[in-house]
């Protein structure tokens, strides 16, 4: 795993999931972006349009398959209409549950630099549909982390 | 949602159909009175059969085409918001403190700030920092540049610029920190906040996967001699009165000011600063200074990933004068967050995702070389101890109590201090 997340391993790889189950799991994945104006209102939007899930899919359903258990799978895509903009993550299963890692959600590709202290950056987080649930970091479902999202595999 | 949307239309649809029926009979049921042979009735009803089925299937095929609209539809404006939400952000944060101070009586002190920040082009974003001038009256411009995105390693940033010089001025907002006031080094010696017109460049160099280097230099007014004006009865002590006010250079001398950090696993960071220019009108007597600031914050190691420590060093030297001559002074601050489970379901932590407790010691010294003093030099301690409360990350409540030493300090005396302050 990248710096900053805990470390979870050793993950249940090699696993086996279908491209069907990915794909339905991805077009469910939604998420609540802040608008321009404070407490304006939110509005919940699909991460993944359903070409980006036809493509990204079968290759998380073959880089589980060949991942090792200290291995996390790390994918980038490009926005259809903005290439420019990208969508990035993580995933892994850990006990029979998909986990999904959301970095980066349509960002344009070009940063100047690293953030500086006081740039605010876009926040959103990701929403849990049926099932589906933050990872916690603390006891008690307390320390959400709101880019992450468990899916039950079975 | 999707289908719940659909639902609504299918229904219209059916709906649609039994109204043709109805109007149209000679479609549907209508019985020629004159030719009752059962065969044509068969033959009839096998019509509008493969009729009805041939019409589902138009509206199929036109219902799966308005979903594919519908959701080419819906990705354009996520993007648009998401590019909307890139491009533009406004936001404000705010303090509001409580001073009981042994030498003086209480008080009540704040500052809200607006911020506006935004992209009118890709490589071109602006940012702007105000304060309202609370409790002073007087607002001001903390930040309003504008940067040209040119390259990682090389940008431009021109208007009114935050100083980096140490880690404290660039990283002031009072939400983020974890103590009511700044560290009396950064106070008195760095003169937070600190802001200037000018120019600079600003980059970032990717040393390797796990190391991160980046720098910031910039041509100011600079500082001036006001420090200097009367000794004794200086408003603020240290330099706080020599910064310009954003006013036109006194001298026409640009100062250089720069800072370059090393970034370990995004977990670690050291900063080195430097300051250079003259500050008197009608005399090449130099200002420098240097700092160095660090700030660990440990990750994914059981219990140290709960602490966090920052310091910072500074110091500046003034040519030519003797009130003061230099000025130096550093911090060292840990701060421990947790949080107990027993109170998830208390009023404290019930409705929040992630509150949090901190527990902050702060030790400082400031020291200032000026023969105003008897003894050539003034010296200042300070040690603070404090506790958090954070419901959600951009709000936060904090009580401090101060043990203060020394004629050099933010307050001659022991005090407490209790605030609360929020950012959106």
């Amino acid at each position: 795993m990248p710096p900053g997340y805990p470390s979870l391993e050793p993950y249940n790889h090699s696993y086996t999931i279908q491209p069907d189950e990915v794909l339905t799991l991805l077009e469910s994945v939604q998420y609540d972006a802040q608008s321009l104006i404070p407490f304006s209102g939110n509005h919940s939007r699909h991460v993944f349009t359903r070409q980006q899930g036809e493509l990204l899919a079968p290759a998380i359903s073959n880089a589980v398959h060949q991942a090792v258990p200290q291995e996390v799978v790390e994918f980038s895509l490009a926005d259809h209409d903005k290439p420019d903009r990208r969508t990035k993550g993580l995933v892994f299963v850990l006990h029979d549950e998909l986990h999904l890692i959301i970095e980066e959600l349509r960002k344009p590709v070009y940063q100047g630099e690293h953030n500086t202290y006081q740039q605010p950056v876009p926040q959103w987080e990701l929403l849990p549909g049926d099932r589906q649930r933050h990872y916690a970091s603390r006891p008690g479902g307390k320390g959400k982390i709101m880019n992450w999202i468990i899916t039950p595999l079975r | 949602m999707r289908e719940q949307m659909w639902a609504p239309i299918v229904h219209q649809i059916g709906f649609a159909l039994f109204l043709s029926c109805l109007l149209l009979p000679g479609t549907l049921f209508a019985q020629s009175s004159n030719k009752p042979t059962g065969t044509h009735k068969e033959d009839s009803v096998e019509q509008l059969r493969e009729q009805l089925q041939r019409i589902e299937e138009q509206h199929q095929r036109e219902l799966a085409d308005l979903k594919d609209r519908l959701g080419l539809v819906e990705q354009r404006q996520s993007s648009l918001s998401d590019e909307l939400a890139q491009n533009i952000r406004v936001g404000a944060y705010g303090a509001v403190a409580f001073e009981s101070f042994s030498d003086r009586r209480t008080t009540h002190d704040g500052n809200f700030e607006v911020l506006i920040s935004g992209n009118f082009h890709d490589r071109v974003r602006v940012y702007t920092e105000i304060d309202l001038g609370l409790p002073h009256g007087t607002a001001d411009a903390e930040q309003a540049y504008v940067d040209l995105l040119l390259a990682q390693p090389f940008n431009v940033r021109a208007g009114v610029l935050l100083i980096p010089f140490g880690k404290f001025n660039l990283d002031h907002f009072d939400p983020r920190r974890d103590l009511t006031r700044p560290p009396s080094v950064a106070r008195l010696v760095t003169p937070t906040t600190w802001s200037d017109l000018g120019f600079g460049a600003f980059g970032f160099f990717p040393v390797s996967d796990n190391i991160k280097a980046t720098y910031e230099i910039q041509m100011i007014n600079g500082l001036t001699d006001k420090f200097l004006a009367t000794p004794g009865t200086i408003p603020d002590p240290g330099l706080q009165s020599a910064r310009t006010g954003l006013r036109s250079d006194n001298n026409g001398d640009k100062a250089i000011v720069g800072r370059g950090t090393l970034k370990f696993f995004d977990q670690y960071e050291i900063g080195f600063s430097g300051y250079r220019g003259q500050y008197k009108p009608g005399s090449n007597d130099l200002i420098t200074g240097m700092a160095f600031d660090a700030e660990f914050r440990p990750r994914n190691i059981t219990i140290l990933e709960n602490f966090v420590l920052r310091s910072e060093f500074a110091r500046f030297d003034m040519q030519g004068s003797t009130t003061p001559s230099s000025l130096w002074g550093y911090y060292i601050q840990l701060t421990y967050r947790f949080w107990p489970s027993v109170l998830n379901s208390t009023i404290l932590g019930r409705h929040f995702n992630n509150p949090t407790f901190a527990l902050v010691g702060l030790y400082g010294r400031t020291k200032m070389n000026t023969t105003a003093s008897p003894t050539g030099s003034q010296t200042g301690e300070q040690f603070i101890i404090g506790f958090n409360y954070r419901p959600v990350e951009d709000y936060v409540f904090k009580a401090e109590y101060q043990f203060n030493h020394g004629q050099f300090n933010q307050f001659p005396s022991d005090g407490f201090i209790t605030s609360i302050a929020w950012i959106f």
